[in-house]
């Protein structure tokens, strides 16, 4: 299929050894998705084409593309949360005996399968219950009764936490043992050197490099796929100055915090320690129960999002494409969804909605050519800009960021944190959830770290280190001041 | 691509160009005589306005399948009170009105009843307004005795038979065309319904709910606000529909007035590109998808179609004009 | 959530007051009350017939609820049960409903014949009195079948047409739904009009029994056939939606229609000398009420000895209503 406006991918050529893990790395658009889809079956290419064990094959298809060991997880998984773990793997090419299904036989395989893949749930458990580390162990539990000798994944870690992701890496390591090729496409630079044997890079739908995973650094990867040297990933901090709270959250499902003016306030944790929760609560979107909000000192009934839009909130959504963004909306409707009262009264003023856009399209660098056109086919990085954008609109006190990274790629992500920190400097409060360790790190002022919903501790200054927050993230007490 | 997108979007459009075109060449000037035209655009007005109304309910997610029952509840009310107002020596014309507003007051507080056991009772739509097709059918042939309520104030027919003579164009006998007020109301409510979809604050907020609710609440919209006023304008519109039905009829068959309006008019708006799954659509669609509608029954009258087709044949026309327009694999 | 609630309830309140606020507003009074469960019965057991008829979803079935009504009043001493029915298997369910309530007779108007045919064999083999009105089933299980005679409708009313004509002139048919009835009436009268060629049908459509659609169909007829001298319609309603599109047309004052059924709307139009309703066919819904009666009076006198010499099928001839026997068609009270 040939693409709407841009070949999505030229000229593209890697040899992908048997028992190797193959880092693919680029910007989103660099037409690593492309690639993936091609070999996976899903997309067929226009020219060119791909030898497996050195037999041109032309791939039909997902089903296709399994029968002959290729597997891919996608960065959606595609699990049906109202079956079992068994049911999920054996989906389609069920076990029957006299014509029924053979449960006894599903989960008995199941479970060898899962005990390949270190994975701590019952065969018999509903995948909806999972986390989303354990609904991807399902997936890789899939491709391994599949019998899969080529494991292609999508941005694995994207949806872990620390040592989820790290338990992942001892699995690829058990599979790579066994001779399955393993294509691992990550955004996160220091995984990939750490654990592929080669890495490709691709930009703008080209290739650019081949090398050795121990040749190869970070910054150096990130330079081939941007194109140019990055200096320095994070902006230099900027100190507030000492000031009164704007926001004061005391209470809210048993967490108390405040944060100030000018402020990047990190909320840290692994994934389902009830950093979202909190967040939603604050913006209104769940009930706070008897907790308190108070915004500069006064005390606010928040309800609603509505409400919390009025104090001054905003919230950018983790789930960009469920919460954060209108995907079959234009450029320009995202943009001015949550202000638009500001844009006349019954009737909207549509030329002065699409100055906005172009202003914010400039002002933060977002890369979209049709500002009418649906959202969907924007890349992540340009989709949470608009997001950031869409709340910026409505001026807030307080901007909530939860996970404002996820999915981005590595040029996005800088000018992502540029921008916070700009706004934090012009007086804005930013509180930032995220899960990636070194955003904490590099880019907040003072952290909170939060476990199963309540607050374990606050880092500062030369207090916030990697290991100080995962010390706290996992239940081990801290080096911090304790704020129960 | 291109020509699919293009087909995507004006596929009825180019349907319903066809058929006239089959139309002119296959029956000639008595198709195109100013008479028929107009038959045209009036015969199906009163669902042609419930299907605007319809439209918006189905952009912002939701649908409503009792608008046919509520069709014979308004129009029994409206009649009840002209001939009431009438009695009372009230000046007809004015009678006339009040029952018009009585009749759309009393649709919108039914619409207004299904959006908040739809909004606020969390129930699917499909289900509370299929209560409402049976339920008000029910109510309206309570209201009548099971048989018809009849208008005795002539004036309510000369209102059904009124309107605005079309300039330039005599009939037969020398005398003006008049296109109805009934077809006039339709073309007025089909705008008022695009600008207010593609104008106002309240148009994007009805896209923004229909397209994904909980983004919509994260965006600070009061979805459910939006529901209700989606509803309670749809039964609003019906009322007034039903005020012209009642018109035209001079009467209300309690039992068949409004029977199967809810499917013509959601095959409308379906036919006029309008996604069921809401969050996208268009009010020129729906009133393509009417036109398309009363042409294909104008044209089973004229070449004597027999009647154990005609529902094939209507069935053929919205199952292609829908499969014209689907496209490409829709996003999302 | 509470506060939500009450908002629902609200609403409920609104919706229940503004209906009851325009039925009072009504001059069309309810059918009285019927006084049977009290006036004195005959000693001993009252008979109890059930009447099972289809749903009034236009003015011939609204005829025929309300001269189910007249038929239960007029019997005080019978205990009728009138039940109505949307569709066959609504009816089943309501006949099975009421074998267990111990109905001696069933007077039985099918909304569709086959379907209904296996439980009326049920219902008569368990001794039950049954009498078929119009619809017949499609097996002899009732003990008395009363219908109207369709296909004379249909002959009576196009040789009228005929004659009006003087055997020469253009016309359009309004057909109904498709079913038995509407093909009886239809081919019946298609046979007669075929017989005379001077007679032009230049326009056949379905008015769906529905006065709009009638009115719809039409107003499309006149606009393709600048001459038409007269309107066959296989029945009342549909007439009445035709005379809307002519009227609209401006074209009220040169074509007739002959309608059917005698809706006392149009018999009244007929007795008036109308122009436009030169005369109409009686296919009366009260032949419910003459149902109930003959159950009536043979539970009365004993089923088993009547039933001797009841006729097993009576068909109802068809009359032609003109102005000067329109008076005894006309039942002002009627709602049909």
């Amino acid at each position: 299929m040939e693409f709407p406006a841009v070949r999505a991918l030229s000229e593209v050529s890697i040899a992908f050894a048997e028992g190797e893990v193959h880092g693919i790395v680029g910007e989103n658009g660099a037409g690593k998705s492309t690639l993936m889809k091609i070999l996976s079956g899903v997309q067929s290419a226009t020219s060119g084409s791909v030898l497996v064990d050195g037999v041109p094959t032309v791939l039909h298809g997902i089903k296709d593309a399994l029968k002959r060991g290729i597997a891919m997880i996608h960065q959606e998984l595609n699990l049906v949360d109202e079956l079992t773990v068994a049911e999920n793997v054996f989906l389609g090419r069920e076990p029957t005996r006299l014509g029924a299904l053979d449960q006894a036989k599903m989960i008995s395989e199941t479970e060898v399968y899962l005990k390949q893949v270190n994975a701590g749930f019952a065969a018999t458990a509903k995948v909806g219950t999972l986390s989303i580390a354990g609904k991807q162990l399902v997936e890789i539990a899939k491709a391994v009764a599949l019998n899969a000798s080529i494991l292609i994944m999508d941005e694995p870690t994207a949806v872990l936490s620390d040592p989820e992701s790290e338990s992942l890496f001892q699995l690829i390591a058990t599979l790579k043992q066994k001779g399955t090729t393993v294509l691992y496409i990550s955004h996160r630079l220091t995984e990939v050197c750490q654990i592929c044997d080669r890495i490709t890079v691709l930009r703008d739908g080209e290739w650019v490099a081949t090398m050795p995973a121990k040749e190869a650094t970070p910054t150096e990867l990130a330079g081939l796929m941007v194109g140019r040297s990055l200096q320095d990933f994070y902006p230099e901090k900027i100190m507030p100055p000492e000031s009164k709270p704007v926001l004061e959250v005391e209470n809210v499902g048993g967490a108390s915090f405040f944060v100030r003016p000018g402020e990047i306030l990190g909320l840290a944790g692994l994934v389902g320690a009830g950093r979202t929760e909190l967040a939603e609560a604050v913006f209104g979107a769940r009930p706070i129960g008897s907790g308190i909000i108070r915004i500069d000192g006064v005390e606010c009934r928040i309800r609603s999002p509505k409400h919390a839009l009025k104090h001054g909130l905003a919230y950018v959504s983790e789930d960009r494409k469920g919460l954060g963004l209108h995907l079959s909306m234009s450029t320009v409707h995202n943009l001015t969804l949550a202000n638009l009262k500001a844009y006349g009264g019954f009737v909207t003023q549509q030329a002065r909605e699409r100055e906005a856009a172009i202003a914010w399209k400039s002002g933060l660098d977002i890369r979209v050519g049709d500002l009418d056109a649906p959202v969907f086919n924007l890349s992540g990085g340009n989709q949470q800009k608009i997001a950031l954008a869409k709340w910026l609109e409505t001026k807030p006190k307080v901007l909530i960021l939860d996970e404002p990274t996820r999915g981005v790629d590595v040029g996005a992500k800088r000018e992502i944190y540029n921008i916070i920190q700009n706004l934090a400097e012009k007086g804005m409060a930013c509180i930032v959830i995220s899960s990636e360790l070194p955003e904490i790190i590099g880019l907040c002022h003072r952290a909170i770290v939060m476990r199963e919903g309540r607050i374990m501790g606050e880092l500062r200054n030369e207090e916030l280190t990697e290991k100080a927050v995962m010390h706290l993230a996992a239940g081990l007490g801290g080096a911090g001041l304790s704020a129960a | 691509m291109k020509r699919n997108n293009f087909l995507t979007e004006f596929g009825a459009l180019i349907a319903l160009i066809l058929l006239f075109v089959v139309n002119i060449v296959t029956r000639g000037g008595n198709f195109l005589q100013i008479e028929n035209l107009r038959n045209m655009v009036s015969q199906n007005s009163a669902v042609g306005i419930i299907a605007v109304g319809m439209t918006l309910v189905i952009i912002a997610g939701g649908i409503d399948l009792s608008v046919g029952s509520l069709t014979a509840v308004c129009g029994a009310v409206a009649i009840l009170l002209v001939n009431k107002l009438a009695g009372t020596g009230m000046n007809p014309s004015l009678a006339i009105m009040v029952a018009l507003l009585g009749a759309v007051g009393v649709g919108a507080v039914a619409g207004l009843f299904n959006g908040v056991v739809i909004a606020y009772g969390r129930v699917a739509a499909f289900v509370v307004t299929l209560g409402g097709l049976a339920g008000f059918r029910s109510i309206a042939l309570v209201l009548g005795d099971g048989g018809e309520i009849r208008s005795q104030v002539s004036a309510l027919q000369d209102f059904g038979f009124g309107g605005i003579a079309i300039p330039f164009v005599k009939d037969a006998s020398g005398g003006p065309v008049l296109l109805y007020w009934s077809a006039i109301l339709f073309i007025v409510v089909a705008l008022l319904a695009g600008f207010l979809l593609n104008k106002t604050r309240f148009g994007r907020y009805v896209i923004a709910v229909g397209a994904n609710p909980k983004a919509a609440e994260y965006s600070a919209i009061n979805i459910q606000t939006v529901r209700l006023a989606v509803y309670t304008l749809l039964g609003g519109l019906v009322g007034l529909a039903s005020v012209l039905v009642g018109a035209r009829m001079n009467s209300v068959g309690t039992g068949s007035v409004g029977l199967y309006y809810e499917l013509d008019a959601i095959a409308a708006v379906v036919i006029g590109g309008t996604s069921l799954r809401g969050g996208k659509g268009r009010i020129w669609g729906t009133v393509v998808g009417v036109l398309l509608l009363t042409l294909i029954s104008n044209m089973i009258t004229a070449y004597r179609i027999d009647t154990n087709w005609q529902g094939l044949v209507r069935g053929i026309v919205i199952l292609v004009a829908v499969l014209i327009q689907r496209g490409k694999k829709e996003n999302d | 959530m509470i506060k939500k609630k009450a908002l629902l309830y609200t609403a409920v309140g609104i919706v229940g007051l503004s209906l009851v606020g325009c039925k009072t507003g009504s001059d069309e009074s309810a059918t009285k009350t019927d006084g049977s469960a009290t006036t004195g019965a005959p000693a001993g057991k009252k008979f109890k017939v059930g009447v099972s008829i289809p749903a009034a979803d236009h003015g011939w079935t609204a005829g025929i609820k309300f001269w189910a009504e007249q038929a239960k009043k007029d019997n005080p001493d019978i205990d009728f049960v009138i039940q109505d029915a949307k569709e066959p298997g609504e009816q089943i369910s309501g006949l099975e409903n009421m074998q267990t309530q111990g109905v001696d007779a069933l007077v039985i108007l099918a909304t569709e014949s086959a379907p209904l045919t296996p439980i009326a064999e049920k219902l008569h083999s368990a001794g039950i009195l049954i009498v078929n009105v119009d619809r017949g089933f499609t097996k002899p299980v009732a003990d008395v079948f009363i219908e109207g005679d369709n296909k004379a409708f249909g002959k009576k009313s196009a040789e009228y047409m005929v004659q009006k004509l003087g055997g020469k002139g253009k016309i359009a048919i309004l057909e109904g739904i498709p079913s038995t009835v509407n093909t009886d009436r239809v081919s019946a009268a298609a046979a007669v009009f075929k017989a005379n060629p001077g007679i032009q049908i230049v326009a056949q459509a379905s008015g769906m029994w529905n006065r709009e659609k009638a009115d719809k169909a039409i107003q499309t007829m006149l606009v393709a056939n600048p001459k038409i001298d007269a309107i066959w319609a296989a029945d009342d309603d549909m007439a009445l939606g035709a005379e809307t599109a002519l009227k609209a047309a401006g074209r009220d004052k040169n074509i007739w229609i002959l309608g059917g059924a005698g809706m006392k709307d149009i018999v009244k139009r007929v007795m008036d000398k109308d122009a436009m309703y030169p005369a109409d066919i009686t296919y009366p819904p009260s032949m419910i009420a003459f149902g109930m009666q003959t159950a009536a009076g043979m539970l009365r006198a004993g089923k088993d000895n009547t039933k001797k010499y009841t006729p097993r099928h009576v068909m109802l001839d068809i009359d032609l209503i003109t102005p000067d026997n329109a008076k005894d068609f006309y039942f002002p009270d009627s709602v049909y």
